[in-house]
C-alpha cells in the first residue's frame, strides 16, 4: 500500500487551516474581522459570469495529496480522467447554478435591507411628527409629505422588484448546485446509482443524463448504498437495475435512455 | 471499471480533503461568523434600548426642571418669546422681545439658558422614539441573516460530519471490507451535506415586518391617489 502519508521535513511549520473550495471567495464580501454583519451587507454589483476556470477538485490539490499521500500514479491518472469527464458533463452546470444562486441571494437580500432602510426612515419620521406636535407644528406638514414620498418611493422599489430578487430562484439553483456537488462525488467515488464494473460508456451516459436533469429542475433521487444493490456492501441486493432519465431512480428496464 | 485498492485509496484521499475537510473547514467559519454577527447584533440592539431609555430618563429630568423654571416665572418669559415669535409678525414680535429684555440681564439669561433646555430636550426625545425605530431594523436584519439559526444549523451539521469521519476507511481492513467503508463514509458525508442544506432552505424567507411596511407603503400610496384624483 502506500497510503502512508510521507513525513514532514523537520522544523517544518504546522500545516496551513484548511480553506473552503469555492467560487464565494472571488465573489462574496468575505473577512473575519470587524463588524461581521455590515461585511455581510450585499453588493450593489454582481459578476455578471460565473469563474470559468473554477474547480471542485482543483489540479494543484491532486498534485500535493499525491505527493503528501504517495499516491499510486496509476489510479491518480485513472482518476483524473474522470475529473476531466465531469468538467466538461457536469461542472458547467455547476458553475452557473452556484454563481446563480450567490447572484440571487444578493439581489434578495439587497432588496430587503432597501426596504428595510425606507421602513426604518418611515418610522423615524413618523417619531418626528409626533414630537413635532409638542414643539413646532408647523414641521407636520413638512414631515408628514416626506413620510408619503418615503411611502411612495416604497411601492415605486417593490413595483420595480429585480427579478434578481427572487427567493424562490435563488434557493432553486442553490438547491441545484448542491446536488451537482454531491453527483460530482458519486461519481467519482462509485456511489449508486453508478455501480462498480458497469460498462464505462453507460456509467458516463448515466452521469450526463442526472447531471442534465437536475440543470434542468427534475431532481432524480439519490440511491442509497443500502438499496442499491452494491455489491461491496454485505448482505446487498444484487445489481440487476439501471438507472432510468425519466425519475432518476433504478428500474429494471436495461439502459440509460 | 474494476476498482483496484489504490483506486480507492486515492479516490478516498481525494474525497477526505476536497468534501469532508473543506465542509468541516467552511462549517467552522460559518458558525464563527455566524455566532458573532449574532452577538453583534445583540449588542447593538441592547445599546440602542439602553440609549432609548437613558434618553427617556433625561428628558423626564430635563422637563421637570423647565416645569419647576416656569413655576418661578423665567421659563414663562421664555416660553412668551417663542409664542410671539411663531405667532405675531416680526415687527410685533421684536417689539415683545425688547419689552421682555426691558426686564434686565437676569430675565435675559434665563431666557436663554430657558431655550437651551428646550432644545436638548427636543433631541432627547428624537432620541428616545428614535432609538428603538433602530433597535428594530437590527432586529428585522437579524431575521433577513438569521444568523443564530444559521449557526446553529452548521453545529450540529459538524458534529454529524464527526460520525461519519468515524466510518472512514483503514489502511489494514481488507479490500472488501475497506471498499464498504469507503461507500459508508462518502454516503454518510453527502448525507450530512444534503440535510444541512434542506434546512437551511426553509430559513430563508422575507422578514414578516418588511412585508408589513410594504402593505402599509401601498395603502398610504393608494390612499394619497385616492385624495389626488378626488381633490
Amino acid at each position: 500500500m502506500s497510503a502512508t502519508p510521507a513525513q514532514p521535513p523537520p522544523g517544518a511549520s504546522t500545516t496551513p487551516p484548511v480553506q473552503p473550495i469555492s467560487q464565494r471567495n472571488n465573489q462574496m464580501r468575505h473577512a473575519s474581522q470587524g463588524w461581521i454583519w455590515w461585511q455581510q451587507r450585499p453588493k450593489r454589483e454582481f459578476p455578471n459570469e460565473p469563474d470559468p476556470q473554477f474547480k471542485l477538485v482543483p489540479d494543484d490539490l491532486i498534485e500535493r495529496m499525491t505527493t503528501e499521500f504517495n499516491l499510486d500514479p496509476g489510479a491518480v491518472a485513472r482518476m483524473k480522467k474522470d475529473i476531466d469527464y465531469l468538467d466538461h458533463e457536469l461542472l458547467k452546470y455547476f458553475r452557473e447554478t452556484d454563481h446563480a444562486a450567490k447572484k440571487y441571494q444578493n439581489g434578495f437580500r439587497l432588496y430587503n435591507v432597501r426596504i428595510l432602510m425606507l421602513a426604518t426612515g418611515a418610522t423615524l419620521i413618523g417619531t418626528l411628527q409626533a414630537i413635532s406636535l409638542a414643539f413646532s407644528p408647523s414641521l407636520l406638514l413638512v414631515l408628514g409629505a416626506l413620510e408619503t414620498i418615503v411611502a411612495l418611493y416604497t411601492v415605486y422599489v417593490v413595483n420595480t422588484r429585480s427579478t434578481e430578487a427572487s427567493l424562490d430562484s435563488w434557493l432553486k439553483n442553490r438547491r441545484q448546485s448542491e446536488q451537482l456537488r454531491r453527483e460530482f462525488f458519486r461519481y467519482l467515488l462509485y456511489l449508486p446509482p453508478y455501480i462498480e464494473g458497469e460498462l464505462e460508456y453507460e456509467r458516463k451516459r448515466k452521469l450526463s443524463s442526472r447531471a442534465a436533469s437536475i440543470y434542468a429542475d427534475q431532481f432524480p433521487e439519490e440511491p442509497s448504498i443500502l438499496e442499491s444493490g452494491n455489491p461491496t456492501m454485505p448482505g446487498a441486493v444484487p445489481p440487476s437495475t439501471a438507472y432510468s432519465p425519466n425519475n432518476g431512480t433504478a428500474t429494471s428496464a436495461g439502459g440509460a435512455g | 471499471m474494476k476498482l483496484t485498492r489504490d483506486d480507492l485509496n486515492v479516490r478516498f484521499r481525494i474525497f477526505e480533503r476536497a468534501v469532508l475537510e473543506d465542509q468541516r473547514a467552511y462549517y467552522k467559519r460559518e458558525i464563527d461568523r455566524n455566532q458573532r454577527a449574532s452577538r453583534q447584533i445583540n449588542r447593538t440592539r441592547a445599546f440602542f434600548a439602553f440609549l432609548a431609555g437613558v434618553a427617556s430618563l433625561l428628558a423626564a429630568l430635563v422637563g421637570g426642571f423647565i416645569a419647576s423654571q416656569q413655576g418661578q416665572g423665567a421659563c414663562a418669559l421664555a416660553e412668551l418669546s417663542s409664542i410671539a415669535s411663531a405667532n405675531l409678525d416680526q415687527a410685533q414680535s421684536a417689539e415683545i422681545d425688547a419689552a421682555l429684555s426691558r426686564g434686565g440681564n437676569d430675565a435675559e439669561e434665563s431666557t436663554m439658558s430657558c431655550n437651551g433646555l428646550r432644545i436638548f430636550t427636543s433631541i432627547l426625545m428624537i432620541v428616545a422614539v428614535g432609538a428603538p425605530a433602530l433597535g428594530a431594523a437590527f432586529t428585522t436584519l437579524a431575521d433577513l441573516y438569521q444568523w443564530e439559526r444559521l449557526a446553529s444549523i452548521y453545529e450540529t451539521a459538524q458534529k454529524s460530519l464527526a460520525v461519519s469521519d468515524a466510518l472512514s476507511p483503514l489502511e489494514e481492513e481488507p479490500d472488501q471490507v475497506y471498499h464498504a467503508s469507503l461507500n459508508a463514509f462518502v454516503e454518510g458525508t453527502l448525507s450530512v451535506m444534503r440535510d444541512e442544506t434542506s434546512q437551511w432552505g426553509q430559513l430563508v424567507k422575507m422578514p414578516d415586518a418588511l412585508q408589513e411596511y410594504i402593505d402599509r407603503a401601498r395603502d398610504a400610496a393608494e390612499k394619497d391617489d385616492e385624495e389626488g384624483a378626488g381633490g
